[in-house]
C-alpha cells in the first residue's frame, strides 16, 4: 500500500500543473516579468535623467538620440517611459497589497464572527461603497497632496471594500461546513481555524480576485491622472504619459509621446488579466477544460 | 419581504448620515476652501487678511466644524439644500438640472451595453473555443485593458474634429432647443463609449459564469439525459447565471446617478459627474453635499433593489437570515 | 428575422442621423464663440468676478467710454464726449441721447448716478465678493461717507438728464483710463431702484432671467453650464449689430477648444492654449493668432521669508532663470520678455536686464552665504498648479536651471484651491508662480503693493507707494514719467517679482469673420463687437 500523500501538496501541484497547462497565462507571465526586469532596472536602461528636460529639443520624433523622441516639455519619452514603469507597477502592487491586507483582515474577522463585528464592518463597507468613488478621491488627494502614496492610498480606499465582501462571504459559507465542524470538535481554537483551516480556501478566489485589481489600479492610475488627480509631473508615469494626450497638438501630431505608455499599459493589463484567467482556472476545481 | 424591505430602509438613514458626516469633515480639512477657489487669486491677493476674515465670514466660513455640519444638517431637515458658492445658485437648482442628464446617459449606455454584453457573453460561453468566443472574448478583454479616456480622444478626434461626423462636445446646440436629432447625434459618442465599456465587463462575467454554471453537475445530467443544448442552457443554465449577471448590474446600477465622470469630463456633458468634480475642486461644502446625498441614496436604493433581485431569481436566498 | 430587420432599421437612423451636416453651427446668421472656463450665474457687477463675465457684460452693457485696440486710445460708448478737469479731478460726461435700455426706457443720467452710488453704498459686499475693483467709484468725493447708507456721495452730479459730473476725492490722472473695466458698466436705475445688495444678488436680473442692458445684444437665454443666447439689439445707440445672433458656449475645456473649432461648433475662442496654434494652424477656414497680451507671467517671492528675504538671492535666481530659451522654445516666442513689472518703459539703461547668467547668480549667491544671510542648505519651495497653462513648462525649466547654480528647488504641485490657499502663508513657501493681471498702465502694479498692511510677495517700501500715488495725482506726462522710471529702478532693484515675460494669448476664429480685431487684453475683445461681419 502506498503512503498517504498529503492533501496540502497536492492541491498546490495540482494547481500548478493546470495553471502551466493555460498557454494565455504563460504569455502573460512572460510579459510581466519582462516589464518587470525594465523597471527594476530603469536607472540603467534609461539614457536621460527623466526629469531632465533640454529645452533645445523639444517635440523631436523619435531619433537615434531619443529612441521615443522628446515631449513638449522636453523630456526624453523613453527614459520617462522606462521609469514610469517603475511607478505603475508600484501602484499596481502596492495597492493591491494594502487593499488585500486590510481587506483581508476585516473580512476574516467580520466573516468569522458575525454578529456586531460583522455588522459594525459591514456598514462600513457600504458606506465607503456607496460614496461616489471620485468624490472619495478627488477629496482625499486634495487634502493630502497629489503623489505616488495617495495614489496608492487612494486605490486601496476603493478597492478594500470589495476584497473584504468577497472574504467574508467565503468564510460565511465555509464556516459551517463539516470540515470546520470536525476541527471545533478536535479543540481548535478560533485562531487556527480562521488561518490554518479557513484562509487556504480563500486564497483562491482571492489570489484571481487580487489579479484583476491590480489591472484595475494600473488602468485607474492612468485615469486619475486624466482628472489631474494622480502623479505629477516632473515625476514620471504610465499614467501621466497618457494623460498628455488630452492636449490636442499631443494626440495629433506627436504621437510617440502618448502611444507607448497607453500600449504598455494595455499590454501590462491583458497579461495581468490572462495569469489571472489562468489562476483561476488552476484553482477552481469546477471549471470545464476541454483542451 | 415587506419586513425586511422596512428594516433595510431604516438602517439606510444612519448610513446616510454617517457618509454625510464623512464627507463633510473630509472636505473641511482639505486645504483650500470656496473663498480661494472661487475668487480670482489675482483679487485674492490683493486682499488683506482683514478683509479675506470679512470674505470668510460673509460665506459662513468661520465657524468650527462641527457646527457647520450642525447648521447644514438644519437645513437639509427642512428641505433647504443650501447654495453653492462657487456657481452662485442654489444647490436644489444645481441637482435638478445635472441629474436629468445623467440618468439619460447612463440610462441609454446601460441600456445598450447590458444587453450586448450579455449577448456576447453568452455566444462566448455556448461556443467556447470557436472563433466567436475569440472574438467576443478578444473584444471585451481588449476593451477592458485599454484606459477609456484614450480611446474616447481618439473617437473625438476623428469622429468629430476630422471628419466632422458628430458633434464632439455638450448635450445639444444652443439654439435649437429641444431638437431630438439634435440630442441624438450628441449622444452617439458617449453612449457608445460607455455602452462599449459596459458590455466588456458585462460579458465577461456573464461568459465565466455560464462556463461555471454550464460544467456543473445537474446540467450536465439534464444533457445526458437528453435535453436539447438550448433548453437545458435557457432552463437551468441562464438562471443560475443570473446571479453573477445581476452582481455586475448591481455594481453598475450606483454609477447610473454618479455619473461617469471621465465621459462627461471628456464630452463636455452637463451631468451630476461634472457637478462632482466642480464641488471638489471648489472646495463647496453645499454643492459637494448635495451631491453626495442624492448619490448615495441612488446607491443604497440600487444595492436593495440588486438584493430584492437575488431573492428573486434565486429562491434559495432568503433575505435578512444569517448562513 | 425580425432582429435583422430591426438591426437594419437603427442603422439607417444612425446614417441619417450623422450625414446631416454638423455645419448647422456654422448658421450664417449666428456667430458661436467662446472663452474656457465656466461662468457663475451673476450678470451684475456686484458678483463680478470672473473673465467669462467680462466678456458676457461686453455684450450685454455699456461703459460711459471704452479704449479702442491699441488699449489707449478712448472711444465714445455711453458718453458721445467728455471732459477732463487739467488738474484730473473733474470728470463731465455727455451721454449719447439715443441710448436705450433694452426695454425701450430711454439711458438718462440718473442711471449712472445710480450705478456709481449704489457701488459706494454696497463697497463692502463688492470687496468681500472679490469683485473686479471698484476703486474708481470708491475714489468719488464723499464715497466713504455713503458707504452702508443709501445717500448719494456729494461728488456725483447730474447737469441735466444727459450730462454727469463726477468730483473725485484727490487727482486721479488714471481714473479714465480704469473706466472701461466692466466693472463700471451702467445698470438702469427702474430696476433695481430701492433694492438692498442681497436683493440684488438675488433678483432675477442677476441670475439672467429679463437681464437687460443697453448693449449691442440683447440676453435671450440663459442655461447654466450650456450656454448663452443673444440677439442684436435693433435699436443700439451705435448702430445695431451685423450679426443677428450669438451663442457664448459655456463649460468648453482648455482641451476641446481646439476639437470643436475643428468640428465647427465653435466659430471664435479665446484664450485657447497655446499648444494649440499647431493643432489649428494650416486647418482650412480657421484662423489662428497669437495676440501679445496684457498679463504677466512672474515669479513671486514670500520676501518677508528669511530663506529669499535677502534681495541678491532674488536677484540671482532672475540671472539664473534661463526665460529667455524658455520662451522661444517652450513657447513658440508667444510673449515679451520682461526685466521690471508690466507696462512700465523698461529701456532706461540704468535697469539691469537680468540676462541669463549662471556665473553671476553663482557669485551673489556666494556673497549672500558669506555674510550669513542665505542657507544654501534650505530648499526653494515652489508652490503651483499644473493645470494652468504654462505652469507645467516653468516649473520643471525652473528646477532645472536653478539647480545648475546650486539651489535646492522643491516643486510642490497642488490644485487650484489648495493653491490660492497657500498663498498668503508666507511661511509656507519662498516662490510660488503667478501669471495674468491686466497691465495697461503702470498704475496697474500698486495694487499689489501695501506697504502698512503688506498683500501678496509682503514687500513693504513706503517710499515706493507714496510715488504711486504722486504719480496718480499729477496731470502732467514728463513728471508722471518720471516718477514711474524712479518706481521703476526701484522694483527692478528689490525683485520682490521675477518678471519672466507678458504674455501672448492664442485666439482662433473662422475665416468668415470680417471686421474684427482682438484686444491685446483678450476678454475685452467684444468691445467693438457691432462692427463685425459674419460671411457665409
Amino acid at each position: 500500500m502506498e503512503a498517504p500523500v498529503r492533501q496540502h501538496e497536492t492541491l498546490f501541484r495540482l494547481s500548478l500543473r493546470r495553471f502551466l497547462r493555460h498557454r494565455l497565462a504563460i504569455v502573460g507571465l512572460v510579459i510581466l516579468t519582462v516589464m518587470i526586469v525594465m523597471a527594476v532596472l530603469a536607472p540603467w536602461i534609461a539614457p536621460y535623467d527623466p526629469t531632465k528636460l533640454d529645452l533645445r529639443s523639444l517635440k523631436q520624433p523619435p531619433s537615434a538620440a531619443h529612441p521615443l523622441g522628446t515631449d513638449t516639455v522636453g523630456y526624453d519619452v523613453f527614459s520617462r517611459f522606462v521609469w514610469g514603469a517603475r511607478t505603475s507597477l508600484i501602484v499596481g502592487f502596492g495597492a493591491v497589497f494594502v487593499s488585500v491586507l486590510i481587506g483581508t483582515t476585516l473580512g476574516v474577522l467580520s466573516g468569522f464572527y458575525g454578529g456586531w463585528v460583522d455588522s459594525v464592518i459591514s456598514r462600513i463597507i457600504e458606506v465607503l461603497l456607496s460614496l461616489p468613488a471620485l468624490l472619495l478621491v478627488a477629496i482625499f488627494v486634495s487634502v493630502i497632496g497629489p503623489s505616488l502614496q495617495s495614489v496608492i492610498i487612494v486605490i486601496a480606499l476603493l478597492t478594500w471594500p470589495q476584497i473584504a465582501r468577497l472574504v467574508r462571504g467565503q468564510y460565511l459559507v465555509l464556516r459551517e461546513s463539516e470540515f470546520i465542524t470536525a476541527a471545533r470538535v478536535i479543540g481548535a481554537g478560533d485562531r487556527t481555524i480562521m488561518f490554518r483551516h479557513l484562509l487556504p480556501n480563500v486564497l483562491g478566489p482571492l489570489s484571481v480576485a487580487a489579479t484583476f485589481y491590480m489591472a484595475m489600479a494600473i488602468l485607474l492610475e492612468a485615469s486619475l491622472s486624466f482628472l489631474g488627480l494622480g502623479v505629477k509631473p516632473p515625476a514620471p508615469s504610465w499614467g501621466n504619459m497618457v494623460a498628455l494626450a488630452t492636449n490636442p497638438n499631443v494626440l495629433q501630431n506627436l504621437p510617440w509621446v502618448w502611444v507607448p505608455a497607453a500600449l504598455a499599459i494595455a499590454l501590462v493589463v491583458l497579461a495581468i488579466n490572462f495569469v489571472g484567467d489562468g489562476l483561476r482556472d488552476a484553482v477552481d476545481p469546477r471549471a470545464v477544460r476541454r483542451a | 419581504m415587506a419586513t425586511y424591505l422596512i428594516r433595510r430602509l431604516l438602517i439606510a438613514i444612519p448610513t446616510l448620515f454617517g457618509i454625510t458626516l464623512l464627507a463633510f469633515f473630509a472636505l473641511a480639512i482639505a486645504p483650500g476652501d470656496p473663498l480661494t477657489a472661487s475668487i480670482d487669486p489675482d483679487q485674492l491677493s490683493r486682499m488683506t487678511e482683514e478683509q479675506r476674515s470679512a470674505a470668510r465670514q460673509a460665506l459662513g466660513l468661520d465657524q468650527p466644524i462641527p457646527v457647520r455640519y450642525a447648521v447644514w444638517l438644519g437645513d437639509i431637515l427642512q428641505g433647504d439644500l443650501g447654495f453653492s458658492i462657487v456657481n452662485r445658485r442654489d444647490v436644489a437648482d444645481d441637482l435638478s438640472q445635472r441629474l436629468g442628464p445623467t440618468l439619460l446617459l447612463m440610462g441609454t449606455a446601460a441600456l445598450v451595453g447590458i444587453p450586448i454584453g450579455v449577448g456576447l457573453g453568452m455566444l462566448a460561453a455556448t461556443r467556447q473555443y470557436g472563433p466567436a468566443d475569440y472574438i467576443a472574448t478578444g473584444f471585451s478583454t481588449a476593451f477592458i485593458a485599454i484606459p477609456g479616456f484614450v480611446v474616447g480622444l481618439v473617437l473625438i478626434y476623428l469622429l468629430g474634429a476630422n471628419l466632422k461626423l458628430l458633434p464632439t462636445s455638450g448635450m445639444m446646440t444652443l439654439g435649437k432647443g429641444g431638437d431630438l436629432v439634435d440630442l441624438i447625434r450628441h449622444m452617439i459618442m458617449p453612449v457608445t463609449l460607455l455602452g462599449l465599456a459596459i458590455s466588456a465587463q458585462v460579458a465577461r462575467y456573464t461568459r465565466t459564469a455560464l462556463l461555471e454554471v454550464m460544467g456543473s453537475e445537474y446540467v450536465v445530467t439534464a444533457r445526458s439525459k437528453g435535453l436539447r443544448p438550448r433548453r437545458v442552457l435557457w432552463r437551468h443554465g441562464f438562471r443560475n447565471a443570473l446571479i453573477p449577471i445581476i452582481t455586475v448590474v448591481g455594481l453598475i446600477l450606483p454609477d447610473l446617478v454618479a455619473g461617469a465622470v471621465i465621459t462627461e469630463s471628456l464630452f463636455g456633458w452637463p451631468g451630476m459627474g461634472q457637478l462632482a468634480v466642480q464641488a471638489a475642486e471648489g472646495r463647496d461644502p453645499a454643492l459637494m453635499m448635495g451631491v453626495i446625498l442624492v448619490v448615495a441614496t441612488g446607491v443604497l436604493i440600487a444595492n436593495i433593489l440588486t438584493d430584492v433581485a437575488y431573492a428573486i431569481a434565486d429562491p434559495r436566498v432568503r433575505l435578512g437570515e444569517r448562513a | 428575422m425580425r432582429l435583422r430587420a430591426l438591426a437594419a432599421g437603427l442603422a439607417t437612423m444612425l446614417l441619417a442621423v450623422s450625414v446631416a451636416p454638423v455645419a448647422a453651427q456654422g448658421a450664417p446668421d449666428t456667430l458661436t464663440v467662446t472663452r474656457v472656463s465656466d461662468f457663475p450665474t451673476c450678470f451684475h457687477p456686484i458678483c463680478f468676478q470672473t473673465g467669462n463675465q467680462y466678456m458676457n457684460f461686453q455684450l450685454l452693457y455699456n461703459s460711459l467710454i471704452k479704449v479702442d485696440t491699441d488699449e489707449s486710445t478712448f472711444i465714445p460708448d455711453l458718453a458721445d464726449s467728455w471732459e477732463v478737469s487739467p488738474d484730473a479731478t473733474i470728470f463731465t460726461f455727455m451721454l449719447n441721447p439715443d441710448a436705450t435700455w433694452h426695454d425701450g426706457t430711454p439711458v438718462t443720467a440718473d442711471d449712472v448716478i445710480y450705478t456709481a452710488a449704489t457701488a459706494a453704498q454696497m463697497a463692502e459686499t463688492y470687496t468681500t465678493n472679490g469683485t473686479y475693483s471698484i476703486a474708481n467709484w470708491t475714489a468719488v468725493l464723499g464715497a466713504d461717507a455713503v458707504a452702508g447708507t443709501t445717500d448719494i456721495p456729494e461728488g456725483l452730479k447730474k447737469i441735466d438728464d444727459h450730462t454727469v459730473e463726477f468730483t473725485l476725492a484727490a487727482p486721479n490722472a488714471v481714473w479714465l483710463r480704469n473706466l472701461p473695466d466692466p466693472a463700471y458698466m451702467i445698470m438702469p436705475k427702474h430696476i433695481f431702484e430701492g433694492m438692498d445688495a442681497a436683493a440684488i444678488q438675488a433678483s432675477d436680473f442677476a441670475n439672467g432671467v429679463g437681464t437687460i442692458g443697453s448693449g449691442p445684444y440683447k440676453l435671450v437665454s440663459f442655461t447654466p453650464s450650456v450656454g448663452i443666447e443673444y440677439t442684436a439689439n435693433e435699436a443700439y445707440h451705435k448702430g445695431a449689430a451685423n450679426i443677428p445672433k450669438l451663442i457664448f458656449k459655456l463649460n468648453v475645456t482648455a482641451e476641446t477648444a481646439a476639437a470643436q473649432m475643428q468640428s465647427g461648433e465653435l466659430d471664435m475662442a479665446i484664450e485657447m492654449s497655446p499648444g494649440d496654434q499647431e493643432v489649428l494652424t494650416g486647418v482650412e477656414g480657421i484662423d489662428v493668432v497669437n495676440v501679445p497680451g496684457l498679463g504677466v507671467q512672474f515669479l513671486q517671492f514670500a520676501v518677508d521669508n528669511p530663506v529669499v528675504a535677502d534681495k541678491r538671492i532674488r536677484q540671482a535666481i532672475y540671472h539664473a532663470f534661463d526665460r529667455r530659451l524658455l520662451l522661444e522654445t517652450a513657447f513658440g516666442g508667444a510673449g515679451a520678455l520682461l526685466w521690471g513689472p508690466g507696462a512700465f518703459d523698461l529701456e532706461d539703461p540704468a535697469l539691469d536686464r537680468y540676462e541669463y547668467d549662471p556665473e553671476k547668480a553663482m557669485a551673489l549667491i556666494a556673497e549672500a552665504v558669506a555674510e550669513g544671510t542665505f542657507d544654501q542648505t534650505k530648499p526653494l519651495r515652489v508652490i503651483y498648479y499644473p493645470e494652468e497653462p504654462g505652469w507645467m513648462e516653468i516649473s520643471a525649466a525652473l528646477q532645472n536651471d536653478l539647480s545648475a547654480v546650486g539651489l535646492n528647488v522643491q516643486l510642490e504641485p497642488s490644485d487650484s484651491a489648495g493653491w490660492t490657499a497657500k498663498l498668503p502663508d508666507t511661511t509656507a513657501y519662498e516662490i510660488s508662480l503667478q501669471c495674468c493681471g491686466s497691465f495697461y498702465h503702470p498704475d496697474r502694479n500698486s495694487g499689489m503693493f501695501n506697504c502698512e498692511t503688506p498683500i501678496a510677495t509682503m514687500y513693504a517700501n513706503c517710499e515706493m507707494d507714496a510715488l504711486f500715488k504722486a504719480a496718480r495725482e499729477t496731470g502732467d506726462a514728463a513728471e508722471q514719467a518720471a516718477i514711474y522710471a524712479q518706481i521703476a529702478l526701484i522694483l527692478n532693484t528689490d525683485v520682490p517679482y521675477n518678471w519672466l515675460w507678458f504674455k501672448a494669448n492664442t485666439n482662433a476664429n473662422t475665416t468668415a469673420l470680417s471686421d474684427f480685431a482682438y484686444y491685446p487684453n483678450a476678454r475685452e475683445s467684444f468691445a467693438q463687437i457691432e462692427t463685425w461681419t459674419l460671411t457665409r
